[in-house]
Parts: C-alpha cells; structure tokens; sequence
C-alpha cells in the first residue's frame, strides 16, 4: 500500500474525527515540525510551537483537500503558525533588519574552540532574522521569494541575511 | 581580506546571479584564492544544512495534543471499532450484515442521536460535530444541512475510499454502494420534507442522525481497507 494513500486515509479519517487516525499522523511527522520549530526558535519554545501547530492542524483538517502529501500541508500550516506567532510577539520586522552588527561580531570570531561547537547549536547563536532565513532557505528549501513573503520583506533583505549567517557558520563546518 | 565580490558569493553558489555579472565573479576567483576558500566554505555550509537530521522532541507531546484536541471537541463522535484488523496483504471483507443494518438502523424511529453543533467549539471560528442524546439538547443547537465541516470530511473519506478500493471485495463493494444510496435518498427525502416543515424536531433529528451514519459508515470502511496489523 502506498504511504501516501495510507496517509490520506488517517487524513480524511481524522477530518471526520478519527483521533486514532490523527495520532498516527502525529508520530510520523511530530519529527520534522518539531526540529523547525527548534531551529526556528529554541528548544523551550519548540515545544509549545508543535503541539500549537498540530492542535491548528487538527481544526483545520476540512481544509486539506488531498491536492498535496498531508506532510506538505502539514508542514506549511506549521511555518506559517510559527512565523505568526513570532510576527505577533512583535519581534520579527525588527530583529530581521537590526540585527547586521551581532552577525558581524559572530562572524568575525574565530575562537578555536568554536570549531568544535555542533553546527545546531552556532545556528542557535545566530541572531532571529538571519537564522529563520538561514533555516527556511538552507535547511527548508524554500524559495527567496518564498520567504520574503512569509517574513514581509525584500528578496534582497532575506539574501543579505542568508549571506551573512552562511558567512557566521563558516567556522563550524569540517572540509 | 573581503573584497567587493565577496557578498555576492552567496549568491553565486545558489545560482542567483545573472549570466554577465556570474562571468565576472568567475574571472575574478580565478585570481583570488580568498574568495574562492570563502566560496567553498559557503558551499559546505549549505551542504551541512541540508543534511541535517530531524529529531523527536525530547519528551512526547501527543498527550498534551490530544487533551488540548478532546477539550476542543467536547462530544465529538468517538470512533466506533466494528471488525477486526485485517493482517498485511489481505483483502479486506466486513459482513453483509454489518452493513445492512447500518442502513436499516437509518431508517429507525427510535434513533436518539443526533449531530449536533457545539455553540461553545474550538476558536469560535468553526463548528464542531457532535455526537449527544435527546435529553442534552437544551444546551446546544441542530446542526445547519450544509455544514461545510461534515461536506468536507464526507469528501475526503470518499476519496480514501477510493484510494483503497482494491483492497476491499467485490460484495463488499457491492452492499457498501447499495447502502449508501439508501443513505443518500434518506438525506434527500428527509431534506425535501425539511424544506416545507423547517422547525419539526423529528425531521431535524432524523437528518442529523443520517448524515450522522453516513460519516460512521464511511469512516468503518476506511479504517478496514487501510488497517494493518
């Protein structure tokens, strides 16, 4: 049996209020949006961040209508959730364009002992808005236009700070 | 030292430059051996991004997900198990009778439940479908006849059953279609009387119950086509 009609089968089974159904999704997903919601945030918040996006999910199920995988669907539901949280904390905007200095301090670090730092935890350092670029483009996939749609702002905003954190992380990768 | 060409590196190596100004920066790393050190360390940057590996969150969430869910819908329909599992491979066959008195259980006067919408549901913004019996009805309202929640699920289960339509048996098949267009008519008529007697308890409750049904049956289909055990 193919996954993905497995997986529209608890979709539609859930939609009609199947819990069962619904779990089962959760474990086969709880994975990837939990490790957004970390890299897109921090561990404390990563948390609450899931479980908010899988409830979201769960009320919104009559709204998936099979054009793309649940995963696809799921996991779109959950940045835009994410990324409205923290919009709606008032910190995006801001930190997205105010945040040039800190990179360059980072970036200009070249501790020895930095070499030794897991690469996720140097993302963690990155300042908010070049570290969701970083994630969405690097680790995502997603598109510059993409994002700076998502992020409400200019492709040239979300290159420059994609540049910039790629630069910060330099030191955290083996050739 | 960073030069002029050092902050479209980026861009390079994700292929966002145009052709002209892309020759250029190829001309110069040809005779700078800074930048293209910092051009190979950009592009194991990205390489390690994308291979980084997911992670399960160190304590599991599905508990806190599934009470803050069952709070949400207070009432709404619990599955109702009715076959056993089928194992790997196997054709899938429920009884006749299962589904026949699916379908005569539409047409029974005595039906007590009803589909009932939740004034008090999730974020106030949709409905929640639920299951209650006769003496709960003061505190909630009939359900609307077109419930964009219950058209969607009804959809969406149709499409899974189709998707698992090979794993079920000719016969099966056969009683699963006859007993949903008995359904169907069930709803139609029981639409049709509404229209000339809107507020008649018994018509409302008789709906809800059927539309009620029609969801249960369709949903006990999915979950035998698509269970493996």
């Amino acid at each position: 049996m193919a996954r993905a009609d497995a997986e529209a089968a608890d979709a539609a089974l859930a939609a009609s209020g199947d819990a069962t159904a619904f779990e089962r999704l959760y474990r086969a997903h709880v994975g990837r949006i939990h490790s957004l919601a970390r890299r897109m945030t921090n561990e404390e918040q990563a948390d609450e961040l899931t479980q908010d996006a899988f409830v979201r999910a769960w009320e919104k199920l009559s709204t998936f209508r099979g054009e793309a995988a649940f995963g696809t669907w799921l996991y779109r539901l959950a940045v835009n959730h994410i990324l409205g949280r923290r919009a709606a904390m008032g910190r995006d905007k801001a930190r997205l364009l105010g945040d040039d200095e800190a990179l360059r301090k980072m970036s200009s670090k070249r501790e020895t002992v930095d070499l030794k730092v897991d690469f996720e935890v140097a993302m963690q350092r990155l300042p908010d808005g070049a570290r969701q670029v970083f994630v969405l483009h690097d680790v995502e996939g997603f598109k510059h236009k993409e994002i700076a749609e998502m992020l409400g702002v200019t492709e040239g905003t979300t290159k420059a700070q994609l540049h910039r954190a790629r630069m910060a992380l330099r030191q955290h990768v083996d050739q | 030292m960073a030069d002029n060409w050092t902050d479209r590196l980026s861009e390079y190596l994700d292929g966002e430059l145009d052709q002209s100004t892309s020759v250029d920066l190829e001309a110069h790393l040809a005779n700078c051996a800074e930048c293209s050190a910092t051009l190979e360390q950009l592009r194991a940057v990205a390489k390690r991004a994308a291979a980084l590996e997911d992670r399960l969150p160190q304590s599991d969430l599905w508990s806190g997900i599934s009470s803050r869910i069952k709070q949400a819908d207070q009432g709404r329909e619990q599955v109702v198990d009715i076959g056993k599992k089928a194992g790997p491979g196997r054709r899938i066959s429920f009884t006749v009778p299962q589904l026949l008195a699916a379908a005569i259980a539409l047409m029974a006067v005595s039906t007590v439940s009803v589909w009932l919408v939740v004034s008090s549901d999730r974020d106030g913004s949709s409905n929640a479908i639920a299951e209650s019996t006769l003496e709960n009805q003061s505190a909630v309202q009939l359900a609307a006849f077109d419930d964009p929640d219950y058209d969607a699920a009804v959809a969406a289960l149709i499409l899974a059953l189709e998707a698992g339509r090979d794993r079920l048996d000719e016969e099966t098949i056969a009683v699963l279609e006859r007993s949903l267009e008995t359904i169907d008519q069930a709803i139609e008529e029981a639409r049709s009387a509404l229209l000339a007697d809107p507020s008649n308890p018994y018509l409302n409750r008789h709906l809800s119950a059927t539309m009620h049904k029609k969801v249960r049956l369709l949903r006990q289909v999915v979950q035998l086509a698509f269970s493996e055990s």
